[in-house]
């Protein structure tokens, strides 16, 4: 067959198969990315974040006018309480006791944050992982603000601080932040009472458990349930002493090199509202090495 | 140009919600698939070809968003697409159970891709998901979101081809 002619024949094919054709190259091109590079930084979708924040400002338009409906409702049950009880006292303390979460929320966080000896930076949460795989934050802070990969993310809540996650992504105005019960994260932790290191790995699909391999296992003994977990003083990406949980009780397995012990995190992942990046400074270094 | 305008937007808008919805609810088990709604009526009505560019568009705008492998969501929705145009000829608009079962049917063949790849890449949640009751929750959220979905999409007749406008 002369060339031309076997060059039409090969467009008519492609143009007849073009679905097919397209399919086959979206694959592979989609794995050979998947295996080979791991996208850091990518320039987020701007209009994607305006719509997160506008999602989320809308919630909380929205919870704001829901907890004043209730103020109202709650008031009016309230009154006509009293004109049965005729009580204005009992009156007084039960509306005194009404409070908005999210303002106790945003208290608690400034108030942490004068505390707190790390430069920071305090981030919302805009947005979750679009499914429940990843277990990762969106956040309204970016590399504007001076955040990079691998800074290390704490939270505090009902008084309690602890380790979040790292950021690994990071865009102008946008960070996604890596969770530590996310099954890929890997945190170097200690036993706080022994000091004994171990890794301590993400947890399993729909559970807020996490398991640390102790490395060495004949100081067992030494753990027991309710201990509390910290980062690590060997840890090159978190600095030492942040709690990160508590012991789950558990049984001592004999003639083992190597104990795998469940532990609890210290915050609830699914109420996090407010992030602390933490930035590296001199406490941040010293304490690192 | 205003057809590109409307696949270019639709998909970031869905997202957009679909990501807020886990803070709003931050109690949820599962969250609807909604980008997958819009994958099929958008295959559906627009057949293969166009199907799989807004499929990959789709998910490449997602794997922005997740902290996934990069390229996953742009692989699973591609191949959706691709699956679902070839329902081009389905009667969906007078029928309202339709959509559901087609969005119960993305679903199965995105439950096999996630066991494909969660055995591929080692990400072992991909494969506990199917293992755990959140499956159910997704399939009732989705399906209980498809056909609300499906109207909202309706309202734009751009988001067709020609020939159903």
């Amino acid at each position: 067959m002369p060339k031309s002619n076997r060059k039409v024949s090969n467009a008519a094919f492609v143009q007849r198969h073009r679905d097919t054709v397209l399919l086959i190259v979206i694959i592979t091109v989609s794995l050979i990315i998947t295996t080979t590079f791991r996208i850091s930084y990518i320039g987020r979708l701007a209009p994607l974040t305006v719509l997160q924040r506008g999602f989320i400002a809308l919630s909380d338009l929205v919870q704001q006018i829901g907890q004043r409906e209730e103020q109202v409702s709650a008031i009016n049950a309230e009154y006509e309480q009293l004109l049965r009880n005729l009580d204005i006292y009992e009156y007084s303390v039960q509306t005194s006791g009404y409070s908005q979460f999210s303002e106790e929320r945003l208290q608690e966080a400034a108030a942490f944050s004068s505390t707190l000896t790390f430069d920071h930076v305090i981030a919302r949460i805009i947005a979750r992982d679009p499914n429940r795989i990843f277990r990762s934050f969106t956040i309204d802070k970016g590399a504007k603000q001076g955040l990079a990969i691998d800074m290390p993310v704490i939270a505090i809540q009902d008084g309690r601080s602890g380790l979040v996650g790292k950021v690994v992504q990071v865009a102008n105005g946008s960070a996604i932040v890596e969770s530590i019960i996310d099954e890929r994260s890997v945190v170097v932790a200690e036993h706080a009472e022994s000091q004994l290191s171990g890794t301590m790995r993400g947890a399993a699909f729909n559970k807020q458990l996490l398991t640390l391999d102790f490395i060495d296992a004949r100081e067992i003994e030494r753990v027991r349930g309710g201990d509390l977990v910290i980062t690590s003083r060997f840890s090159s990406i978190y600095p030492p002493h942040i709690p990160v949980g508590t012991i789950q009780p558990f049984q001592r397995a004999r003639n083992s090199d190597q104990a795998t012990i469940d532990v609890l995190p210290i915050l609830n992942f699914n109420r996090l509202n407010y992030l602390f990046i933490l930035l590296p400074n001199e406490i941040f270094s010293e304490s690192s090495e | 140009m205003r057809y590109i305008f409307a696949y270019g937007s639709v998909p970031i808008l869905i997202l957009g919600l679909q990501t807020a919805l886990g803070v709003l609810f931050p109690d949820l088990v599962h969250l609807p698939d909604l980008i997958l709604i819009f994958c099929v009526y958008s295959a559906h009505y627009n057949g293969r070809f166009t199907g799989q560019l807004i499929g990959a568009y789709s998910g490449l705008c997602e794997d922005i968003v997740s902290s996934a492998p990069f390229a996953t969501h742009i692989l699973i929705r591609t191949i959706l697409c691709y699956a679902f145009g070839n329902t081009e000829r389905w009667q969906v608009q007078d029928n309202p159970i339709t959509p559901i079962v087609l969005v119960i049917l993305a679903l199965g063949i995105k439950y096999l891709l996630y066991l494909m790849l969660g055995v591929l890449f080692s990400i072992t949640n991909m494969i506990n998901l199917l293992l755990s009751t959140a499956v159910l929750y997704e399939i009732l959220y989705t399906v209980i979101a498809t056909p609300v979905l499906f109207s909202l999409l309706s309202l734009l007749p751009r988001l067709r081809s020609n020939e159903y406008n």
